[in-house]
């Protein structure tokens, strides 16, 4: 999915917005120096322990699954593509609920009997396959590199918004204060400095809504404003084809249940009772955080077409000419550190589930387990921000390839393997390794064609979409045509646990 | 599975002219209306089977996702200076936005609450029977 990953906001140093980030940056520092204290076991550096409650864990999904690109690329995006780049959100309708429904309980009972903790642990047990699982583990290392280097880019570039620092400097320091937390409390660190960021992106996105319905003269007054300069921009599909349109709508859908920086926190809840209030809590928490995503990119389309602001020079420039000319400095500042949350936020789940798949996922599958994990789950989360941040350092036009696959390699190799698998006893090992390695080629090959211009999409058509397709297609022709398997190859614990007897028994 | 093979032919006839493209968006609409409560229904199930209130929330949500994607696409284009609102939003974005939006967004975590708290109380009950019988 080729959406714009950097966040760009005007060099402007002033002293309230430097002095709000510093608070930030510096609870953040604090969260993870206790955290630090608190990680004593591999268990706890991945999957916190097991002892979260059920509003951490729903904020922490939230806050891991919102980047920098919902607070500046997302509102740049709906001012550029009008009402049609709102299907981007529009699948949270069902999202929370198919998430918890299709792998919350599979995968906290997952946790609980074979004490797995990564999607391609997850993966592994339940077709019995080590190669299956280091497939999913490889291709959760290259796009958590790609997906890396973009949000530590826009990590930069905030970071330069904000102190004046330089892009490559603001790269390192954002990168460091991450990785520092990171690295030290491992995920634990980062759920909490979640539960924080996600707090604050709320409020954020919230008091921004109110200020861009009060700008705007209410959805009314934006609706007729659009309306009477370019009444495309409020169709359906925008400026998009009605393809294009309904191809987020499935990319971003879909491939939600593939996403293993999200769904990995499944295991990290104390009691799965909890997860009876899973998606109210998560919906809600998304759409709140949302609001600004679409709030100010309609309304700043309105007060452009109002003639009471120039057109913008770039479609980012939404979210910090909103702010900075319509909200109040407090705000505006609180605002620009939310953006510096959502970027740390994703780059520490990144993080955790990249060294996971490194130090632990690919071992397995090369039939060897690493020997005391915690110390190795620090230099892997090392090594891969160092790798990210270099690559984000270097060459712009490697970064941007790396960033465009990301979710779309997520998706395709991990839905039909976890979220179709774990809830259909007829999946087969063979299937399951034919849709990752289907949707490791697809997505890199279709990717490499497109960005290189040999080949061209036509509207609507994009490499993630067809690898999901693929993928899924892949993996139900080839458990069809292995289908005698099925069952034998799945454990009598995890068939129980798809079967749902397991209470019964 | 057929869903999937509906969006995988929604996306062929993008390879086609303007008129078979539109064909194709009707597929993904179609696929996409089956496909969200389908995967819902794979997880949904308790014991082998779909309670009621669930069975109608997913329906539901097909009927949703359908109708707004489905009007969205029929309806003619009435977006223009002065046009009538529906809720703050021209009325097929309106339709996009509330239907396929505001509406499952509402109900379908409810009705996993629901849902999930009926099969605890099953549960409990179950095991109570059972504890009886062994008594």
């Amino acid at each position: 999915m080729t959406i714009p990953q950097e966040a760009l906001l005007p060099t402007r140093v002033t002293p309230l917005i430097v002095g709000t980030a510093l608070v930030y940056f510096g609870v953040v520092g604090s969260i993870g120096l206790w955290a630090s204290r608190r990680t004593r076991s591999v268990s706890d550096f991945y999957v916190a322990g097991r002892r979260l409650g059920l509003w951490t864990v729903a904020i922490a999904s939230m806050a891991a699954t919102i980047s920098g690109f919902s607070f500046i690329g997302g509102p740049g995006f709906i001012y550029n593509f009008g009402f049609g780049a709102v299907f981007i959100v529009l699948p949270l309708s069902v999202t929370a609920t198919m998430s918890a429904w299709v792998l919350g309980t599979r995968l906290r009972a997952l946790a609980e009997l074979r004490g797995v903790i990564t999607v391609p642990d997850a993966i592994g047990v339940r077709y019995r396959s080590p190669a299956a699982q280091g497939l999913a583990g490889v291709a959760i290392v290259i796009a958590v590199v790609g997906y890396l280097a973009t949000n530590v880019m826009a990590l930069g570039i905030v970071v330069d918004g904000i102190f004046g620092s330089g892009r490559v400097p603001g790269i390192w320091i954002g990168m460091l204060i991450t990785l520092a937390y990171s690295a030290a409390g491992g995920i634990l660190a980062g759920v909490y400095a979640d539960l924080f960021q996600g707090g604050v992106m709320l409020v954020v996105s919230s008091l921004v809504f109110l200020f861009v319905l009060g700008t705007g003269g209410g959805l009314d007054g934006i609706s007729h404003a659009i309306l009477a300069a370019d009444p495309e921009f409020l169709s359906p599909w925008g400026k998009f084809t009605p393809l294009a349109a309904l191809s987020l709508f499935f990319v971003f859908g879909l491939g939600t249940l593939g996403q293993p920086h999200v769904v990995h926190k499944f295991y990290m809840i104390r009691d799965p009772r909890r997860l009876r209030w899973y998606p109210v809590v998560m919906t809600a928490s998304m759409v709140l955080a949302q609001l600004l995503f679409i709030g100010v990119g309609l309304v700043v389309k309105a007060l452009v077409a109002r003639g009471e602001l120039p057109a913008l020079a770039r479609p980012d420039d939404a979210t910090p000419t909103f702010l900075l000319g319509y909200t109040p400095p407090l705000l505006a500042a609180l605002a620009f550190s939310g953006v510096a949350a959502a970027i740390m936020s994703t780059v520490n789940s990144f993080l955790s589930v990249g060294a996971a798949a490194l130090t632990h996922d690919v071992p397995i599958a090369l039939g060897t387990r690493l020997r005391n994990e915690l110390p190795w789950g620090r230099a892997g989360t090392v090594l891969i921000a160092v790798t990210a941040a270099m690559v984000a350092t270097g060459s712009q036009t490697l970064v941007a390839f790396l960033g465009i696959f990301g979710w779309g390699l997520f998706a395709s190799t991990i839905v039909p393997s976890l979220a179709i698998g774990l809830n259909w006893p007829g999946a087969t090992r063979a299937g399951a390794i034919a849709s990752i390695v289907t949707g490791m080629v697809v997505t890199l090959g279709l990717e490499t064609l497109a960005y290189t211009g040999v080949f061209r999409f036509p509207a609507g058509v994009t490499a993630a979409a067809l690898a999901l397709v693929s993928s899924v297609l892949v993996f139900g022709a080839v458990s069809h045509a292995t289908r005698g398997n099925g069952r034998e190859e799945v454990d009598p614990d995890l068939l129980a646990l798809m079967d749902d007897r397991s209470r019964d028994a | 599975m057929g869903a999937t093979a509906l969006i995988a032919a929604g996306y062929a006839c993008a390879f086609g002219g303007p008129r078979i493209a539109h064909a194709g968006a009707w597929l993904l609409a179609v696929g996409l209306a089956v496909l969200m409560p389908a995967t819902m229904a794979l997880g949904a199930p308790r014991r082998g089977r779909v309670g009621r209130v669930v069975r109608i929330a997913l329906w539901g949500t097909f009927v949703a996702l359908l109708g707004a994607f489905g009007s969205a696409l029929a309806l003619p284009p009435a977006e223009a200076p002065g046009a009538t609102l529906v809720l703050g939003l021209p009325a097929r974005a309106a339709i996009v936005l509330y239907g396929a939006g505001v509406v499952p967004l509402v109900a379908l975590p409810l009705v996993y609450a629901w849902a999930f708290a009926t099969r605890e109380t099953g549960e409990h009950a179950a095991g109570d029977r059972r504890g009886s019988d062994r008594s």
